[in-house]
């Protein structure tokens, strides 16, 4: 099982996403697979500058033993901070479109937006103001 | 199968992404050596590798990172702020357990946040990981005493202005080296002895504003996306 390691199963967890995003029509489950990618993306990072006898990168480390690279676990809190951004935003925009169109079901929602241009004419389908008043915050 | 060519597609990138794994990547080993980890501790008073990286010789990635979270952030407020408001937002008054059980969690959760931040250079943790930990001490006290308790509390404490004034102080403390002659994103104090508490400042201010500006946003994200549920 020599070939089981991190850079293996994040290759199959980069796969397994990735099928996911592509043939799943609900929104909210598109977006779990694309945290799953994200998380993917992390364990390779990780996993490609360290082996097992190896140290964590936090002086002082006894004489002999390896140190971990550093540089892919600096840059791996970036991927992490982004990918909460990312899913933060896209959540908020899924949930624009479900008060919208009552569907998280992606190829509903395109449909739904096809119709309206049509019976409305209208170049802005995702215009909220003809239909609805945003209703400000009471407080 | 409703979509036949989007299932082969996906089926063959997902193959193709696996069939890197027959060829074995194979990464030579390079650890680093101790010069090079030694001399990073003692350039940048830190002896928590990862924080010197991250704050001492690539700053310019963090301070993007930073960027980025506030747009975030700023991008849920506004679309959120559109969207009508929950009228009586979440509490659990009923569970007992969890009300006592807040009281005691909170100041500790609180405590490791703090430690987290401060000794994020010598140890594992940081500014991120404390403030979020902080944010989630945060949301346990709005499960137990309710979101608006808690809203009026913070914004008492002026909470919400301070967010908007600290990514402008993580860019000064960035730009701040230029005025003492030093280049550009460069660490400004004076480096103490490596794994001290205050043997990095300049580490040690950056871990202090971050931790706060992510306690702040998180908690920012939350509120909104607790008060502004929508309707369906």
């Amino acid at each position: 099982m020599g070939w089981l390691n991190g850079t293996t199963i994040a290759m199959i967890l980069f796969a397994i996403g990735t099928t996911a995003l592509i043939i799943r029509r609900d929104l909210v489950i598109k977006l779990l697979a694309l945290g799953l990618i994200n998380s993917s993306g992390i364990l390779f990072l990780i996993s490609i500058r360290f082996r097992p006898q190896m140290v964590a990168p936090i002086l002082p480390v006894a004489p002999g033993v390896p140190i971990a690279d550093p540089l892919p676990q600096a840059l791996v809190l970036s991927a992490i901070v982004i990918n909460f951004a990312i899913l933060a935003l896209s959540l908020v925009f899924v949930m624009l479109l479900v008060e919208r169109y009552h569907s998280t079901d992606c190829e509903r929602i395109e449909h739904a937006v096809e119709t309206e241009r049509e019976t409305l004419g209208n170049q802005r389908p995702l215009d909220n103001s003809r239909t609805s008043q945003p209703r400000r915050d009471p407080r | 199968m409703r979509h036949p060519a989007r299932t082969i597609l996906a089926i063959a990138l997902s193959l193709l992404v696996c069939g890197i794994v027959v060829f074995d990547l194979t990464i030579p080993d390079h650890p680093v050596r101790p010069d090079d980890a030694s001399l990073l501790a003692t350039t940048t008073g830190a002896s928590n590798l990862v924080s010197a990286v991250y704050l001492g010789a690539r700053l310019y990635d963090t301070l993007f990172e930073v960027l980025v979270f506030t747009v975030a952030v700023i991008g849920v407020c506004f679309y959120l702020s559109e969207r009508p408001s929950t009228a009586r937002a979440t509490s659990i008054p009923e569970s007992h357990v969890l009300q006592a059980s807040a009281q005691i969690l909170f100041p500790l959760i609180l405590l490791l946040g703090l430690y987290l931040t401060l000794f994020g250079h010598i140890s594992p943790g940081g500014g991120f990981s404390g403030g979020v930990v902080a944010a989630s001490g945060l949301l346990l006290c709005v499960m137990s005493i309710g979101l608006d308790t808690v809203y009026r509390r913070l914004t008492g404490a002026g909470i919400e202005r301070l967010e908007w004034a600290l990514p402008m102080m993580i860019v000064a403390v960035c730009v701040l080296p230029m005025i003492f002659g030093r280049p550009l994103l460069s660490n400004f104090l004076p480096v103490g002895r490596a794994g001290h508490v205050f043997g990095s400042p300049s580490i040690l201010l950056l871990n202090i504003l971050i931790g706060l500006k992510v306690l702040i946003g998180s908690w920012m994200v939350l509120h909104a996306f607790i008060r502004h549920r929508g309707e369906i």
